[in-house]
């Protein structure tokens, strides 16, 4: 009959000298489990980071469009700008045989009983410059550890609601083990 | 056997994590002990740095809101042959996209620098098609400019902006800051790519002027017409609103186009208008009556004998027709431009109360207007070393006094504003990057004279013109004014035959809504200002009156009685 753990206080010591293939089964397990952990960590490191490196270069791709547009639009108002300028519509305008009006050629007709219109200032056009900049995001600066934390109170709170639902509102919190 | 084995793997084993070991350790101490600084500083400059965000120049506009400045976008297109694979596909498309000879663009692809320049500046359409085809090792670089629609119009009002975005004269010199915003810097990371908060960059502000492009063309090309008509060598066009003190136009020849400033002679960039001084000449004789007439030395009725010739300071002053006119009215001194009677008025005056009525009317100092570059003018006064008994005399009529184009038209402007001096402004309003709107309101400097002073002075004025049958007179409205002929001073005296023929006139006389400044430098076709400034004057408010829509007087004061 085997010694059981009750029996003797070199019970360890016995098992092992009886299957010493048993310590090098748990020394290596043991290495196993730390290299699958330092393995399991990296990797979630390196799944935020390319996380955080593809949104940074999404970013700049954006906002060098954006430049882009902004020229192009620039571009554009300053070209109808150039089209619209006084001496381009005045040569225009003589070539279809128009000229600028004298005062003895403009005639005024006097309505009695109405008012001349109150004198208009300045004009303000819509704001045709970009839209305000607007606010820079906070920089992304999630951590690993931020990251697990999230998720790990994320999945407590997935299990507080599964056990709730299953087990009813008195067991809201698992019971413990004696 | 096993023993032996067994004993290999532990020294292999001990050796590996004394290596480990080692590393581990080297690793914490690069970390936490050796030259931290060193390390992370350079680790900082490999993998963060530093970008600079211009933004964009704020616009600049009419008071209609037509644009005047604005930014355009040129390319600088090149190439680093090192990174061409295709050399013959990629110079084929290039030479479409650019108009560049293939066999040049080949020969670009071949050469040993590791960047070749093939266009710059490149207009916008060309760079996008070059950005559009994204070739390997071509690159087309963006290089925002300041673009002006117009040309030179307004030249000197706007000034112009360099490469370093920078203005320089005018609104973009008095204004740049405001144009300019402010300039963001933001760190960048490579390791991973990052966009981290910096310095906020703000875009700059958006400035509506009180200029009309339609007017401003219209004195320019009437300028410009009247210096070949008149054989003038260079001149000045202002046109403002009295009652407001906003500038409608200001125009200065020969002038410059902003979008070449680089190629452009130095010396056209300052404004004439603002900028330069010259004696004014009888206009200054306005100024002198209204002081006459405030201090109650004279009334509109009042008289004078005329002799043709008056001594004052061992200096004779003469009358431009050296005629004796007998005795004569303060309308006549006005309408006959008489020196003599000038002379008589700041005599009587005296040294005290004539300059300071100059002073009220803001002779010798700056305006304030929002322009780069302004001058102050220059007015002798009595403890001046080089002050003379005889500028008391001189001075009347405008001689022995330096004034600039705004400076009288703003001293003008306050007859026809029942004797205040308005604020001369460029700018009615402007609009920041967040929509934030700040209006200009009109804004009174001094008073000159008494509102009853410029009453009876604008009667005198055009009284004046009408008896002389002014050349600057337009049928249909009531206009006052005044001719000035100017000697031109030169070290010793002044040139013999030279002159500056001025007309200075505002309207209509019993509400008036605009005022003309007209200034030409050296006429060839007459040296009296009556015969080349003041038609020019009469031209101009003929188109000027239709721009404003101001009806003829019949028409204006029957609609008022109407009402």
């Amino acid at each position: 009959m085997q010694p059981t753990p009750d029996d003797s206080p070199n019970w360890f010591r016995q098992r092992l000298r009886q299957a010493p293939w048993r310590a090098q089964a748990q020394g290596t397990s043991l290495m196993l489990a730390t290299v699958m952990i330092v393995a399991v960590i990296g990797a979630l490191y390196l799944a935020q980071a390319s996380r955080t490196a593809a949104a940074g270069r999404r970013l700049q791709a954006l906002e060098s469009q954006r430049q882009q547009l902004e020229q192009q639009n620039a571009q554009l108002r300053a070209e109808i700008a150039a089209l619209r300028s006084v001496p381009r519509l005045t040569r225009e305008a003589e070539s279809l045989g128009y000229h600028p009006a004298s005062p003895d050629e403009v005639e005024y007709l006097v309505v009695r009983g109405i008012a001349p219109p109150p004198e208009q200032g300045a004009i303000v056009a819509p704001a045709p410059s970009p839209p305000p900049a607007e606010e820079v995001a906070p920089a992304y600066d999630e951590t690993l550890e931020g990251w697990l934390s999230e998720q790990f109170a994320g999945f407590r709170a997935q299990v507080v609601e599964f056990i709730r639902n299953t087990f009813g509102q008195e067991q809201a919190s698992p019971t413990p083990v004696p | 056997m096993n023993e032996a084995l067994r004993r290999r793997l532990q020294f292999v084993g001990a050796l590996l994590a004394v290596l480990s070991g080692l590393i581990v350790y080297r690793l914490v101490a690069l970390q936490f002990y050796v030259d931290t600084a060193y390390f992370a500083e350079t680790a900082l400059t490999e993998y963060r740095y530093r970008v600079t965000i211009r933004p964009p120049r704020g616009e600049i506009y009419d008071r209609h809101g037509v644009l005047l400045a604005t930014n355009s976008v040129e390319y600088e297109i090149g190439l680093s042959p090192v990174l061409i694979l295709d050399r013959e596909g990629t110079a084929q498309k290039l030479a479409d996209a650019t108009g560049l000879p293939y066999e040049e663009l080949l020969a670009a692809m071949s050469a040993p620098e590791p960047y070749v320049l093939l266009v710059r500046p490149a207009p916008a359409a060309m760079g996008q098609r070059v950005l559009a085809l994204d070739l390997d090792g071509v690159v087309a670089t963006p290089l925002t400019r300041r673009y002006y629609p117009h040309g030179s119009l307004a030249s000197h009002a706007l000034g112009f902006v360099n490469l370093d975005n920078q203005g320089f004269y005018g609104i973009e010199g008095f204004y740049n800051d405001v144009l300019a915003g402010r300039v963001g810097v933001e760190d960048q990371s490579r390791i991973p790519f990052e966009a981290s908060p910096g310095e906020a960059w703000r875009n700059g502000s958006d400035l509506y002027l009180t200029l009309d492009t339609e007017i401003q063309y219209l004195a320019e090309t009437t300028l410009r017409a009247a210096l070949e008509e008149m054989g003038a060598v260079s001149g000045t066009i202002l046109v403002m609103n009295p009652r407001t003190g906003e500038i409608l136009a200001i125009a200065s020849l020969p002038d410059y186009d902003p979008n070449r400033y680089f190629s452009t002679d130095p010396n056209l960039f300052v404004d004439p208008a603002v900028s330069e001084q010259y004696e004014p000449g009888s206009t200054l004789k306005v100024m002198t009556m209204a002081i006459a007439l405030e201090n109650g030395v004279v009334v509109p009725d009042s008289t004078y004998e005329d002799a043709g010739v008056l001594e004052v300071g061992g200096v004779e002053i003469h009358n431009w027709d050296n005629q004796a006119h007998g005795v004569t009215t303060m309308t006549d001194l006005l309408g006959k431009s008489l020196n003599v009677g000038a002379a008589t008025l700041s005599l009587r005056l005296g040294p005290t109360r004539f300059y300071a009525g100059l002073d009220a009317f803001g002779m010798g100092q700056l305006t304030g207007i929002d322009l780069a570059g302004e001058g102050a003018g220059s007015v002798r006064r009595p403890g001046d070393a080089n002050w003379f008994e005889s500028d008391l005399a001189t001075n009347a009529f405008g001689q022995g006094i330096a004034v600039t184009p705004l400076q009288l038209a703003v001293a003008f402007a306050a007859v026809a504003n029942d004797g205040l001096l308005m604020q001369p402004h460029m700018v009615s309003q402007r609009v920041d990057a967040d929509g934030t709107l700040t209006t200009f309101e009109p804004t009174v400097i001094g008073r000159a004279i008494s509102a009853e002073t410029a009453e009876e002075l604008r009667a005198m004025l055009a009284n004046a013109l009408e008896r002389e049958a002014s050349a600057a007179l337009l049928p249909g409205y009531r206009i006052a004014g005044k001719t000035g002929t100017a000697q031109i001073p030169i070290p010793g005296g002044y040139e013999p035959t030279a002159t500056i023929g001025s007309f200075i006139g505002f309207g209509p006389l019993d509400d008036p809504q605009f005022l003309v400044l007209i200034k030409l430098d050296r006429p060839t076709s007459s040296e009296w200002g009556s015969q080349t400034a003041a038609p020019i004057f009469a031209r101009l408010v003929s188109r000027l009156v239709v721009l404003l829509e101001i009806p003829p007087d019949g028409v204006r004061q029957a609609v008022a009685s109407d009402h």
